[in-house]
């Protein structure tokens, strides 16, 4: 046991990284922090007063809210197990797994430092939503939420080591199926009602709705369904933890967000013909070189999937939602409108992935006796080239089911609008941030907040515009010139700064 | 001169790195940095090659000026102390990539990037991503494209990290063959028996500042020694006279 904290206090500092002992990192880290908590509170207060507004109460918005979490916290431990399960840092690698600790003792420092790591993005955001929407009596549920929540984290990391130690005993691709398997059983609910299809009774014994159930009552007594499913997984998990796991660890604390090339990702080549499109010959012009270089590197090292992933998980949430709720206090064409709003997160993740495994290969660049720009200007071109069709493929997705597409012209605005600024903001994120020890890690939330928070801010006119009606759903045509003119102009003023501003951050 | 460092200073966070240090190689010639570790080999290459702004001092490389024209970096190879390749890509499409950051093109390109990797053996790894690659062979590539461009001027930071015996000497061929063709190589290394071979002139390095500089000869006897010792007995003697 002793061991076991000695490891951990050590990969907690690595994990901190270069905040320890550097006091403008640790001022910086906590001004992300806060964002992160004022994010998450103004999002409650929004859903506060829409539960007003609708006549629902304001409370109405729990069982959802800790439905989609919980299954949000047990998703997230599942992407781990998919990605190993057991976390490490390169230096784990290299010196403590060829030490005489035994597998049992790193697997105990790693289940505690998961928990940490966990409780540091859940806990505090969590209990400011639970909170703010069930304000006066958030003293009661509090009580109940937290620790529903630990079980929720406790239940996550078991299946995190589960599915990354089963590794041993099914083999990769077993493990891989244990885990997608995993993955849409704790998703089903959310599933089922993103299709429309009513829930079955059985599937109140589903986990993620034993734990929403028992914060929305406020009773821990139904938590007792709750003990095959944490028996089961013990013996399971006590099991495995016998076995020398060690030859299947992977740096999964530096490659979380990518994947090894596979036969399929590591033969992805940029079709000429898009780059004849584009007017950007790769063998005539250095922009075109470095688009291709950078479109390679995402469809190859696994981010680009990455980000697609989670965004279609949100977007499953997205259609979900509302109808959980029943569209009386969700005006159900705003899920179309939602996408929007989180579509920046594709290039955020490239962003994060870009300054852990591109910025160390810079020298190649900077040896070139060319300008910089075009380093630049072909990685904004090429987050913009995956996120806008992204998100445009995204939105033909919910719009099949919702049927018809009234704000499409300023929707389609609002698309182009967030994609383009999101990925201009990434990027020059990623310039101005060092991300230095994990893409897992706090700092990393500054690569998320600003690109979300950022793009909104700059489609500003065009969301104000999305929430006026009539114009909204049947705009003039000079509504959307103006519009278009805006977001243009403002595009071209954002690129300028960016790709001749930026060079100098290029280190 | 092909490469001049006169007086270059350089600091991180406060500490000096380099204090003062001046280095000439000449065309034709290749020109060894010797120093112990952290003796500032690295921080002076990367001045040279563009990568670290000097706070003082200037560097002139073929006759421009480092810091104000860049247009000298088509002239040079670089290989770095550890280098980071882009691991997603394939061997020949990072051979390929480099050659046009050095403004090679057409048939000129292809015929560079096939005559270097049958140079360096890499014919058959062609099409396979950097990323599966030993750590040798991840050398032997980024050696390869060091020299991609056929460069007049070569600058190499430890440049036998993991080759093999056989590779060693083809890249030892290779930077006599460039010094012959009148260009010249500056390499940073610990091999004193390596720069004994392939070295014309050397520097000692110590502590940021130029030690001792000159032909290997010049450098024995400026240690007290005659023609007859080693580099290696010349290069400890040196730096351990200022230690006293
Ligand atoms: N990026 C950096 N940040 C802080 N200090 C640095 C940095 N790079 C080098 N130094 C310091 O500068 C000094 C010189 O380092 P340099 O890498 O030039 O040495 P070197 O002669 O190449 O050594 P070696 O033989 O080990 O390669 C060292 O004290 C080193 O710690
Ligand atoms: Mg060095």
């Amino acid at each position: 046991m002793r061991v076991a904290f000695v490891l951990l206090r050590v990969k907690l500092r690595q994990y901190l990284g270069p905040v320890v002992g550097r006091p403008r990192n640790v001022v910086f880290l906590f001004i992300v922090y806060g964002l992160w908590l004022v994010g998450t509170g103004l999002f409650s207060l929004a859903l506060r007063v829409a539960g007003v507004v609708s006549g629902s109460g304001p409370a109405g918005f729990l069982p959802v809210l800790t439905e989609v979490t919980m299954a949000a916290v047990m998703a997230a431990g599942i992407y781990l197990g998919l990605k190993g399960g057991v976390t490490a840092f390169p230096y784990e690698i290299d010196f403590v797994l060829p030490s005489r600790v035994k597998p049992r003792t790193f697997l105990v420092s790693d289940a505690i430092f998961q928990f940490v790591m966990l409780s540091l993005f859940v806990v505090p955001p969590v209990a400011l939503m639970i909170g703010t929407i069930t304000y006066p009596a958030h003293v009661t549920y509090l009580a109940v939420a937290i620790p529903c929540y630990a079980i929720a984290m406790v239940m996550a990391i078991m299946l995190s080591h589960v599915i990354g130690l089963s590794r041993t005993k099914l083999g990769d691709r077993g493990s891989r199926l244990l885990g997608w398997g995993l993955m849409a059983s704790v998703l089903m609910p959310l599933g089922l009602s993103a299709l429309g299809v009513p829930r079955p009774s059985e599937l109140s014994y589903h986990p993620a709705l034993i734990l929403s159930h028992a914060v929305t009552e406020g009773s821990t007594s139904v938590l007792l369904y709750l003990l095959p499913y944490v028996a089961a997984s013990l013996a399971v998990y006590v099991r495995l933890s016998g076995t020398n796991f060690y030859p299947s660890v992977t740096p999964l604390l530096v490659s979380a967000l990518m994947d090894r090339p596979t036969m399929i990702t590591g033969r992805v080549a940029v079709p000429a013909a898009l780059l004849r499109v584009l007017g950007l010959r790769a063998s005539s012009r250095l922009t075109g070189l470095m688009y291709a270089l950078h479109l390679t590197r995402v469809a190859r090292e696994g981010s680009l999937f990455t980000g697609a992933t989670v965004l279609v998980l949100l977007t499953l949430g997205n259609i979900a939602v509302p109808r959980i709720m029943g569209s009386f206090t969700f005006p159900e064409l705003a899920q179309l409108t939602m996408i929007a709003l989180y579509v920046p997160l594709l290039p955020a993740l490239l962003a994060i992935n870009w300054g852990l495994s591109e910025r160390r290969n810079l020298w190649l660049v900077k040896m070139s006796p060319w300008s910089e720009r075009p380093y630049l200007s072909g990685l904004l071109l090429a987050y913009v080239t995956v996120t806008l069709p992204f998100s445009l493929f995204l939105y033909s997705l919910v719009s099949v089911g919702v049927g018809e597409l009234p704000f499409l012209a300023v929707d389609l605005i609002l698309l182009a609008s967030m994609s383009y600024f999101g990925s201009a903001l990434a990027v020059l994120t990623s310039l101005t941030v060092r991300i230095e020890s994990s893409p897992l890690s706090l700092g990393s939330l500054v690569f998320i907040v600003v690109p979300l928070a950022g793009s909104a801010l700059l489609s500003l006119p065009v969301l104000v515009l999305r929430t006026f009606e009539p114009l909204a759903s049947s705009p003039t045509p000079t509504v959307i010139a103006a519009a278009s003119v805006y977001v243009a102009a403002f595009a071209a003023v954002v690129y300028r700064a960016l790709v001749h501003g930026g060079t100098k951050y290029l280190t | 001169m092909m490469i001049e460092v006169k007086d270059l200073w350089k600091s991180f966070d406060g500490e000096p790195a380099v204090r003062g240090l001046n280095l000439t190689v000449r065309a034709g010639s290749v020109h060894g940095l010797l120093g112990l570790n952290g003796a500032g080999k690295t921080t002076t290459v990367k001045c040279v090659v563009g990568l670290l702004r000097p706070d003082r001092g200037h560097v002139r490389v073929a006759g421009r000026s480092a810091t104000e024209d860049v247009s000298y970096k088509s002239l040079i190879g670089y290989l770095p102390e550890n280098p980071s390749l882009p691991e997603y890509l394939t061997v020949r499409e990072f051979l390929v990539f480099v050659a046009r950051l050095k403004g090679l093109g057409g048939r000129e390109l292809q015929t560079s990037v096939s005559e270097v990797a049958e140079l360096f053996g890499l014919n058959g790894l062609l099409d396979k991503l950097i990323f599966g690659l030993s750590k040798g062979l991840k050398q032997r590539v980024a050696f390869a494209s060091a020299i991609v461009n056929d460069p007049l001027i070569l600058v190499l930071d430890e440049p036998f990290n993991g080759l093999d015996p056989e590779v060693q000497s083809v890249a030892k061929a290779e930077m006599k063959e460039i010094s012959k063709r009148g260009g010249s190589v500056l390499v940073s290394t610990h091999l004193l028996d390596t720069i004994e071979r392939v070295c014309n002139s050397a520097t000692i390095v110590h502590r940021g500042k130029d030690l001792a500089s000159g032909s290997l000869e010049e450098l024995k006897r400026s240690a007290g020694l005659d023609s007859s010792a080693s580099l290696e007995e010349a290069f400890l003697r040196t730096v351990s006279r200022v230690r006293e």
